[in-house]
């Protein structure tokens, strides 16, 4: 059986350093993952601007918001109608309120759910050491930066080479 | 703040929940002192009945009411710093927005007690949420009333979001400094976070989504807090200026709330190299900018109420100040200056006149200066609430209608109690949680190079390539 993970992985100290190797990985085309104590965008110009489709279970959450929030004042007042005064018995202005509260409260709860749930989608299509040496290292969420390769033993001198030649601190391989 | 390395950091945040000091547990007392006066006060004015109160014909909003708008209104500086600042990119903004930000959930927890205190037979709370009775006729959706349960229910999940993906992060760097049962809670916590790039990627995304859409929200609320009151006829509360009037008041009082909570936050754990001077500064002329709006709103309400021409706002917005019609009773009789007077002179005093030394360089650069302008400033806004609320519910258009309101013991104590309540959730807070972001720190700070250049000089080799 196949392990869920083969590869290299590396810790490193500096930032300039990480953002290079990382660079050479992507343009060679190799299977990797980066690992950093905050989001630097010096890493992320590194990865080549990768995206995220997030913004598209906010706008398909948001939009059901306004339509709940629109639709559900609006069938209230029809299916039992109470005129008063000359006011209109759907009254958009004041069915506006919940349009746009429907409208943040389910884009942000949906927002913040699915920062997680694809969070943990990507991490099972990417593979992330399983060592014990990689679990109780625990300095990727202090002060060091953290590139892991999936590759087979063969790839894997050249991508220490890489490392070594920019001041990786440690380099584990896992086979 | 450029000596500072990743690592530091995270001790220096995480010190400050190891074993607390003695005056912890005194604040701790002092604040649980205040909560137990507040919960026997409602035990007391749910046995008795809100009879116990001062509220009555025609002032039915008093005291509580106060409370509500207050509380809310505290909140929005933690959204206005954790959205807002976010969104323009304020620099001096990480150190502040994480306790800014659990200023709000516990200030809004707070008001949301109030809807509850305020209707009296408490176990009939549950009529506020909108659902249709047994011959389903649902609730006015035009009511402003049930505008402010969706908007204030909407404003506490969000902000418990924004408050909750924000912190994940943190919990998963103190889960790797953690141990025993410790590691075990924030293992849990930390929703499996192993900041891998996969995980960033979507969160500083989500991030600036949320970010987004707690922007209008954060202007919604108190727009939609205010309507409680502009969409009556009554004099003094319909007017349109009152949504933005309402608005800059929250960030005026909120961001006061989070110098009267930042400055102990620095001096008990020794954080003045992160909550720096600059930073603070830079919040106080948030605060002076804000008293000049509020101020200038002042005098548009009594310029419009002279310059409409309606008599019964003149008559308001005499009364407010001055008493009875041609009266000037607070300058002319002795002992007759009254609870409305005294409200309107405070919040004059403390809201436009306090901050003006905010002017002055040295005074904002001065702690104590700022916490007791801080302090002014949270009394004030307090007082403009009640004025608001109180005065033009003790003179409507019928004289028959007019009537008197001095709030009772029972309600005092639980204006005690909210604050107790507060400051109890806060203190635990800092305790268990991270007050300072620590992630959003180090993304603040000069990352560790290895070359002087940096990412400019891998940058041109790119280019190069």
């Amino acid at each position: 059986m196949r392990k869920p993970f083969q590869g290299i992985w590396g810790s490193f100290a500096y930032l300039d350093e990480t953002s290079y190797v990382v660079e050479k990985l992507r343009r060679e085309g190799k299977d990797y993952s980066v690992l950093s104590p905050c989001p630097r965008h010096e890493l992320y110009d590194a990865m080549g601007r990768p995206q995220s489709r997030l913004p598209w279970i906010t706008l398909v959450f948001g939009g059901l918001g306004i339509f709940f929030g629109y639709a559900l004042p609006s069938w209230t007042a029809l299916d039992w109608v109470l005129p008063v005064s000359g006011k209109p018995i759907v009254g958009i202005p004041a069915f506006t309120i919940f349009g746009f509260e429907l409208m943040v409260l389910l884009a942000g709860v949906s927002t913040a759910v699915a920062i997680f749930l694809m969070g943990h989608y990507d991490l099972l299509r990417y593979r992330m050491p399983t060592s014990k040496q990689f679990k109780k290292y625990t300095r990727f969420s202090d002060d060091r930066f953290g590139v892991v390769v999936r590759c087979g033993e063969s790839e894997a001198d050249e991508v220490e080479k890489l490392m070594r030649e920019h001041s990786v601190e440690e380099v584990v391989r896992e086979f | 703040m450029s000596t500072i390395s990743y690592g530091d950091v995270n001790e220096d945040i995480l010190r400050t929940m190891e074993r607390p000091k003695p005056a912890f547990f005194l604040m701790l007392i002092g604040t649980l002192t205040a909560l137990i006066i507040g919960g026997i006060s409602w035990a007391v004015q749910i046995d008795v009945g809100l009879g116990l109160s001062g509220i009555n014909h025609p002032i039915g909003w008093g005291v509580y009411i106060t409370n509500f708008v207050f509380w809310i209104g505290i909140g929005h500086a933690g959204t206005l710093i954790s959205a807002v600042f976010f969104l323009t990119r304020a620099p001096w903004r990480a150190p502040v927005y994480r306790a800014a930000e659990g200023m709000t959930v516990f200030a809004v927890m707070t008001a949301g007690l109030f809807p509850l205190l305020h209707v009296g037979r408490v176990w009939y709370a549950y009529w506020l949420i909108p659902y249709p009775n047994q011959r389903m006729l649902w609730v006015n959706f035009k009511s402003p009333l049930v505008w402010d349960v969706f908007a204030v229910s909407t404003y506490l999940t969000i902000s418990v979001t924004f408050f909750m993906v924000g912190l994940v992060p943190d919990l998963a760097a103190m889960r790797d400094k953690a141990t025993g049962l410790r590691k075990l809670i924030y293992t849990f916590l930390a929703l499996g976070w192993n900041n891998s790039y996969h995980q960033w990627m979507h969160y500083a995304r989500g991030y600036l989504l949320l970010a987004a859409f707690a922007t209008p929200l954060v202007f919604s609320v108190h727009s939609i807090v205010s309507w409680d009151f502009a969409m009556s006829m009554v004099p003094g509360w319909h007017t349109t200026i009152f949504a933005p009037y309402f608005v800059a008041g929250a960030i005026f009082s909120g961001l006061a709330m989070v110098i009267t909570i930042a400055i102990p936050l620095r001096m008990i754990f020794s954080m003045k190299h992160y909550i720096t001077d600059h930073v603070l500064q830079s919040m106080a002329k948030v605060i002076l900018f804000t008293s000049i709006i509020v101020g200038y709103a002042y005098a548009t309400e009594f310029f419009i109420a002279y310059y409409s021409g309606v008599g019964f706002e003149r008559a308001l917005f005499y009364f407010r100040p001055f008493g009875e019609p041609g009266s000037l009773a607070p300058f002319r009789e002795k002992g007759s200056f009254s609870i409305p007077q005294l409200a309107f002179f405070l919040m004059v005093f403390c809201n436009i006149i306090a901050p003006l030394p905010l002017w002055r360089w040295k005074i904002r650069n001065n702690a104590a200066a700022l916490f007791v302008i801080a302090i002014l400033i949270n009394i004030g806004m307090w007082f403009e609430r009640f004025n608001i609320v109180v005065s033009s519910l003790q003179r409507d258009f019928n004289p028959a209608n007019w009537g008197q309101y001095i709030p009772q013991p029972v309600e005092i104590g639980i204006t005690l109690g909210s604050f107790g309540f507060f400051f109890t959730l806060f203190i635990l807070f800092t305790r268990a949680l991270p007050s300072v972001a620590i992630a959003e720190m180090k993304e603040s700070l000069p990352p560790p190079n290895k070359h002087e250049a940096g990412w400019r000089e891998f940058a041109t080799e790119r280019t190069e390539d």
